[in-house]
């Protein structure tokens, strides 16, 4: 076990170490140069020369990937070039807000998607099976953007029951806040819940015909006993993988739903800066996300590894 | 190899009477709307009722009448024209990204599966390192050094959907290098390109298309997104998701002008998926769990 825990810890490591070079090093391909963009119009050399010392631009792009990823290991994530404040304190501020949005899509998702999986490959064939398969296949089908501003013209603005939109802190009333973040919430959630319900639908197909199901049907078992001991604890193993999946969609679900909702978290901070070719903002921001994403990844697998020991033994 | 599982949804089909063939006809619907929805992206340009970028022809914002049958954008253009050129676009990327995707992801695929050793690690490698960022990212990444555009788009969708393609070529032909007809053909005498240009892509040609019409799909959608976060076509020019970021607010003075793009999305994508199941379904019954390529 302790191997498998090592050899997953290192590969994520690797792969982050990569990765950050390839931000780095895309990012500095850019055609656009960010110093002549800050001056626009009011362009001067001397400035220019000033400006490309004081940010370290003038130096030898490994000095500078060096620099970056030492001072990113020291906790100083470097400057924004358009608003000049410390790119560290803003992300800081922003990543429990983009937490708080991610974790509660997934206990939403989580809170839809079993018991209608549950129920669909319960009652395969019937109505409920086809509501769900119906409902499943269209959420999967429309962009997700799309489904944010429909809840926002309908339930936002023509009903009134909810706020449109923008960011309400806890510390001003937790209710508020929490009232605030129920659509985003929501369309965060549908596509993964669609996702999650379908693997879980096919996956208990699958293991409903299996031998031991129907030796335990034979023991007598209660069919409430047989389905929540036996069907789910082995259905959920491509589950599992499938969360792990869509973790990355549901990063990049964050980044476009804070922008539909105005929402001021790391997508939303992250956006502005490729429009505005803000480097140190994006370049910090994308590596955050990657290690996120990585990070998840690795726990996904470590999970995996618990529930299927077979996976421990394997590769 | 799969003939009798293969058989059986077309023996349901081939049952007589009306319900049947009614049925039958159904099935070609998505087909059909797909068909629609390429022309219109090739014909769009003359079958534009109005000018879709003369802003101010009309007064902005008016409803759905015989002139302008989906009402003007903001700026008095007609939504109608605006959808059908999107078409262009949104459809035109799909397009493009699926074949890119594939001409460059199947002949890595048949590669990497055939030689394996050190080419099939260096491209998994390599698969994996651009499978290692959230989708999205790469593409905003992306879309930073090119200048925001339609073909940036295209650019950045290949680039992130050409590792499933990869994979999923490669793991097909590791399948197929272990049946009986690829050891006939070399025992014939068939050199390594004839072996898998006319042996071993034919027996993956079901499953690469049902690759294809995910991808497609997903395309659909990331481009919707990407526009709709500005990284698209620029305007005037406007893609389905541009179209709807160009009326987020709008939503309770100008119903229309959000409804009707994400209807168009949605409904080219269900196409593309029922098209995807079908194939799977009865060219392949083997690949019922499905591939997902995710954004």
């Amino acid at each position: 076990m302790l191997a498998f825990i090592l050899r997953r810890v290192g590969g994520g490591l690797a792969t982050l170490i990569l990765s950050s070079l390839v931000v780095f090093s895309v990012i500095h391909l850019v055609p656009g140069d960010p110093i002549a963009t800050a001056m626009g119009t009011d362009y001067n050399p001397a400035v220019d020369r000033a400006l490309r010392q004081l940010y370290g631009l003038n130096r030898p792009l490994v000095v500078q990937y060096w620099d970056w990823l030492t001072s990113l290991l020291r906790g100083n994530f470097g400057y924004s070039l358009t608003t000049k404040t410390s790119v560290w304190s803003e992300l800081s501020q922003r990543m429990p807000r983009t937490l708080i949005l991610l974790a509660g899509g997934v206990v939403i998702s989580l809170v839809i998607a079993v018991p209608a999986g549950i129920l669909a490959a319960r009652f395969a064939g019937g109505v409920i099976d086809r509501l769900v398969v119906v409902l499943t296949s269209s959420v999967l089908s429309v962009p997700q953007f799309w489904v944010g501003l429909l809840l926002i013209g309908f339930i936002g603005v023509k009903m009134q029951l909810l706020p449109a939109g923008g960011y309400y802190p806890f510390s001003a009333g937790v209710g508020q806040a929490i009232k605030g973040l129920i659509l985003p919430w929501i369309t965060i959630a549908l596509p993964m819940s669609a996702f999650i319900a379908r693997t879980l639908r096919s996956s208990m197909m699958d293991v409903v015909s299996q031998n031991y199901v129907r030796t335990a049907r034979s023991r007598g078992l209660s069919e409430r006993s047989v389905v929540m001991t036996h069907v789910l604890r082995n259905a959920s193993i491509p589950v599992t993988t499938v969360v792990g999946l869509e973790i990355g969609g549901l990063l990049g679900g964050a980044i476009i739903v804070e922008q539909v909702f105005s929402y001021p978290g790391m997508g939303n901070y992250m956006v502005n800066a490729v429009l505005r070719r803000d480097y140190p903002v994006l370049q910090a921001s994308a590596l955050l996300f990657t290690f996120g994403f990585i990070l998840v990844n690795v726990v996904v697998d470590l999970v995996y590894g618990v529930l299927d020991p077979r996976i421990r033994v394997s590769r | 190899m799969t003939a009798t599982a293969g058989v059986l949804p077309l023996a349901a089909h081939r049952r007589r009477g009306f319900a049947s063939r009614v049925r039958k006809l159904f099935g070609l619907v998505p087909f059909a709307i797909l068909l629609v929805a390429v022309l219109v992206a090739i014909f769009a340009p003359e079958l534009v009722p109005a000018d879709p970028n003369k802003v101010g022809s009309a007064a902005p914002l008016v409803g759905p009448s015989a002139a302008h049958w989906l009402g003007t954008d903001s700026l008095g253009r007609d939504e109608f024209s605006r959808l059908l050129m999107g078409t262009r676009i949104s459809v035109g990327t799909a397009v493009a990204v699926t074949v890119l995707c594939m001409l460059i992801g199947v002949p890595l695929g048949l590669l990497g599966g055939y030689l394996r050793g050190a080419v099939d690690f260096t491209l998994g490698r390599l698969a994996d390192l651009i499978l290692s960022f959230p989708g999205i990212l790469l593409a905003l990444v992306l879309s930073t050094v090119l200048t925001p555009s339609a073909r940036t788009v295209i650019i950045a969708l290949t680039v992130i959907y050409i590792p499933t393609a990869y994979r999923f070529v490669r793991g097909a032909v590791l399948a197929e290098m272990t049946r009986g007809y690829v050891q006939g053909a070399r025992a014939a005498g068939a050199g390594p390109i004839r072996l898998m240009v006319r042996h071993v892509l034919p027996n993956i040609s079901s499953p690469v298309l049902v690759l294809a019409s995910s991808v497609a799909a997903f395309s659909v959608l990331a481009e919707a997104a990407l526009s709709f976060l500005g990284f698209g076509a620029q305007p005037p020019l406007a893609s389905w998701g541009k179209l709807l970021s160009d009326s987020t607010t709008l939503f309770s003075i100008a119903p229309l002008l959000v409804l009707a793009p994400g209807l168009a999305i949605g409904l080219v994508v269900v196409c593309l998926n029922l098209v995807g199941d079908r194939m799977r379904d009865r060219l392949d019954p083997r690949l019922r769990s499905g591939t997902r390529v995710g954004v």
